[in-house]
């Protein structure tokens, strides 16, 4: 790896911690999900910048080229994360439902009860 | 006793306004309640503007969430049987008082009308006999209960029953997976021969594209309710 795609895969990751950093002080992602997105970014960076860690595993775990480590990394890591994402949203899922059943069948309710006073006060 | 009709609807505006006054002709001792499942037509309007007792769904729920919102009705305002009617026609109110009358007799908690007993009225197509049948078996091989009509959706449900559902009700394809956990709660089902007519208008639920998913799903959640705990 040259010095410049070093230089430049590092500014990514900064960039991206600093983003992740941004959105953690907005309150726009919860610190749980962060923590992934912190923890990849530092072991690729890591790697970055001490690229004999990934030749070390690679020839550990037998496999010839260390970028196919990469690729097999990265396609296991989506693969975990989209499957908590599936059962995430089904949980939100479950409680979109209930609160949508919930508001709607209360203001049934205050339908009644609106309508009840009314003839009340008619009488 | 008091007993409420839930009547899920979705674009059906046009279909409500009758469907209430044949109600109150022969049933006239049920209450009912219209679950408009987030319709984008004038269903809303239409309801309100004759007085018809609606729940309103901000979200488009589905069959499923709709028919449940209807049994956590029946909870709330503390109704003895709920009984599930579909709004495009299909069920008759006529059949109302036979459908409840294993419950007010106490011999079930949960009966289902069926088609398919005496043969009479409606019978669906071929294939989707086939499909019925294959739900059948596999309900009988899980919660060892004798259905003959396990996709009926003309149902009436107990007090128990009504608790059970408020609480877990499947979102797509409820009707062949809560026979299991109707089963499971140790609760008795009865079937009780009715006619159906053929849909006013409207489509099935189920469309061809889809009856690959709908067995595979159907089967699949027949399978893992008889898998759960007591």
């Amino acid at each position: 790896m040259s010095t410049f795609t070093k230089i430049f895969i590092t500014l990514i990751i900064i960039l991206f911690l600093l983003y992740i950093g941004r959105m953690l002080k907005k309150g726009k992602i919860e610190f749980k999900y962060a923590f992934v997105w912190i923890g990849t970014s530092l072991i690729v960076l890591l790697i970055t910048v001490f690229p004999s860690i990934l030749v070390f595993f690679s020839s550990l775990i037998g496999i010839e080229l260390p970028v196919n480590l990469v690729f097999f990394l990265g396609i296991i890591l989506n693969l975990v994360i989209t499957f908590a994402i599936t059962a995430s949203y089904s949980k939100m899922k479950e409680m979109v439902y209930k609160n949508t059943q919930y508001i709607s069948l209360l203001e049934n309710k205050i339908d009644h009860m609106e309508k009840e006073r009314k003839n009340g006060s008619e009488e | 006793m008091k007993c409420l009709l839930i009547i899920p609807a979705y674009n059906e505006a046009e279909n409500l306004v009758n469907l209430v006054k044949e109600i109150k002709e022969k049933a006239p001792s049920f209450d009912y309640v219209i679950i408009n499942d987030g319709s984008t037509d004038d269903t809303a309007e239409i309801s309100r503007e004759n007085g018809l007792n609606t729940v309103n769904l901000m979200n488009n729920l589905g069959i499923g969430g709709a028919v449940q919102t209807g049994y956590m009705y029946a909870l709330m305002n503390g109704y003895d049987i709920a009984v599930q009617i579909d709004g495009d026609g299909q069920h008759d109110p006529a059949y109302l008082d036979r459908l409840i009358e294993p419950i007010l007799a106490g011999r079930a908690d949960f009966t289902i009308g069926t088609r398919f007993i005496h043969g009479k009225g409606f019978q669906s197509s071929g294939l989707r006999r086939v499909g019925i049948n294959w739900l059948n078996r596999v309900i009988r091989m899980t919660a060892h209960v004798r259905i003959t009509d396990a996709t009926s959706g003309f149902r009436a449900a107990s007090r128990g029953v009504i608790g059970i559902f408020s609480g877990y009700y499947p979102k797509d394809y409820p009707e062949p997976e809560t026979i299991v956990d109707v089963c499971r709660h140790n609760y008795r089902i009865e079937e009780v021969p009715v006619e159906m007519r053929e849909r006013n208008f409207g489509t099935s639920s189920i469309k061809l594209t889809k009856s690959v998913y709908y067995m595979m799903k159907v089967s699949l959640a027949v399978f893992i309710s008889g898998l759960k705990k007591h």
